[in-house]
């Protein structure tokens, strides 16, 4: 009975202080006490399970746009920082057009300067055909020579410059950014975030007193507290130990276990859609799905036969549209970074 | 295999891949703003009606010769416009839950003084937090300079 409830103990917050009042109870023979320090730490199971069951929740919990977005930039900069650097030479031209990024410019770079606009160009044309045209697209360029992209939502795409060097013309590097706009306008990630904040708030809820992480534990189980009873939430006003908790989390769920399957698929048809409607050729798509390592760069794919064998029936809806449509050279920006 | 497994794999193929066919009758929207229909399949031809982004149009095929143009109907409005003009889906509209559900446009939003881009607040703290470095905050807010001075040309991607 004893050992039962010190496990109980141990998975509430606050029963401490009662197993303490248990123990001593025993051991100074007050049958009475230890019973009724058991009923507190029973009572605090039962309250903390409720919590963890409220935590459930955060699973389906449909995200604002402000939510979305707010997310989707700390998780952005996280994956960011796991990689080499993002490529941010720019033209003078460019630089004197935003001076309110406060980026000095680094002339010299010959060809290499404007490659990011160039991409956003690209991104941009395509997220317009889009089913979330009005999301403040950013489509940015990493300086990694490793064949990569991945996004983030609220409307970040990445690609690295090894894989604009792996590409062979425009309408395959339209292919690579309109599967990631497929993940942004699907929300794939926020199945994954819904899951992180779910995940977080139980460990939260369940955090024991007396760790060195008390203390934080506490906070963050009070503030999800505070969003489980929220109407919605904006993370812009969250703390940062709530969103680096987050971001943390959904980053490394989205680098060690991808999208998942299905929405790598439906990431594909978005892609293929995406190419007809801005004129793109799609069979270029297939082509760059059949020559990449099968099971994906870094995150996991699903085998590219697979990939192109889910696109088939794409062509034959649309053999009446696509018409005209056009695989582009690589602009000079883009030829530079293959060298 | 059991009714509801069965079930399930029908909704996941349904998820992978969403029937889109474009057929002759089928719908697309517009996604210019003030999308020009013309009499004819040619740049110069007559205006017989302007759209605007979100209306759907009934798609009837690409012009024969001219296949950059393609015939839309909508009500009374009929003839040709751009094939960049349409789109597959019909346009989300994003809504800030704290202005209790209003609409807003993700380029004005973002020039606003509520996003100020540059990264939002949340991003900011994490990094703060993390101890991100200050090169790999000034990039990102850089390259969202960079998307904010890129504007859609309305003749689509591929030249």
């Amino acid at each position: 009975m004893k050992r039962t409830l010190i496990v109980a103990c141990m998975v509430a917050l606050s029963g401490c202080s009662a197993l303490n009042r248990m123990g001593n109870s025993l051991a100074s023979g007050n049958v009475r006490g230890a019973v009724s320090a058991g009923q507190e730490l029973e009572a605090e199971r039962k309250k903390l399970e409720a919590k963890q069951a409220k935590c459930k929740a955060f699973e389906n919990q449909k995200a604002t746009y402000e939510e979305e977005t707010g997310i989707g930039g700390a998780v952005a900069l996280n994956l960011a920082a796991r990689t080499s650097g993002i490529y941010i030479e720019i033209s003078p031209e460019l630089a004197s057009s935003m001076p309110q990024a406060g980026v000095k410019p680094k002339p010299g770079k010959g060809p290499k300067t404007d490659l990011t606009a160039y991409v956003n160009r690209i991104g941009k044309t395509l997220a317009a055909n889009s089913e979330r045209p009005g999301l403040d697209w950013t489509f940015v360029v990493l300086d990694s020579t490793t064949p990569n992209a991945f996004s983030a939502p609220g409307g970040y795409v990445f690609i690295t410059t090894g894989m604009i060097a792996s590409v062979e013309n425009e309408a395959q590097l339209a292919g690579v950014l309109g599967h990631e706009i497929g993940h942004v306008t699907g929300r794939h990630a926020m199945t994954a975030y819904g899951k992180t904040k779910a995940t977080s708030c139980t460990a939260a809820m369940a955090a024991g007193i007396g760790t060195s992480a008390a203390k934080d534990a506490v906070n963050l189980s009070g503030e999800f507290e505070l969003l489980l009873s929220a109407a919605n939430i904006d993370l812009n006003k969250a703390s940062a130990d709530l969103i680096v908790k987050l971001s943390d989390g959904l980053a490394d769920e989205l680098v060690s276990r991808g999208n998942g399957p299905e929405y790598e698929f439906a990431a594909d048809g978005v892609a293929y859609d995406l190419l007809v409607f801005s004129g793109y050729d799609p069979n270029e798509f297939e082509k760059l799905l059949a020559k990449l390592p099968d099971g994906g760069f870094l995150t996991p794919h699903p085998g590219n036969k697979d990939r192109v064998a889910k696109l088939a029936p794409r062509k034959a809806e649309f053999a009446d549209f696509a018409t005209g449509l056009k695989a582009p050279a690589l602009d000079p920006v883009a030829k530079a970074v293959k060298k | 295999m059991t009714r509801a497994s069965s079930l399930l794999v029908a909704a996941c193929l349904a998820l992978a891949l969403p029937a889109l066919a474009v057929k002759p009758g089928g719908k697309l929207y517009i996604k210019t703003k003030d999308t020009k229909v013309l009499d004819k399949a040619d740049a110069k031809g007559k205006v017989v009606g302007t759209l605007q982004p979100g209306d759907e149009v009934v798609w009837q095929g690409a012009d024969a010769k001219e296949k950059q143009f393609h015939a839309v109907e909508m009500g009374k409005v009929k003839g040709f416009t751009l094939q960049s003009n349409l789109s597959p889906s019909k346009p989300q509209t994003e809504l800030l839950a704290r202005d209790n559900g209003a609409p807003i446009d993700g380029k004005a939003f973002a020039s606003s003084g509520a996003a100020t881009k540059a990264l939002n607040e949340a991003a900011l703290k994490a990094a703060g937090k993390k101890q991100t470095k200050a090169e790999l905050v000034k990039g990102l807010a850089t390259a969202e300079g960079v998307a904010a001075s890129v504007t859609v040309e309305s003749k689509g991607g591929a030249k």
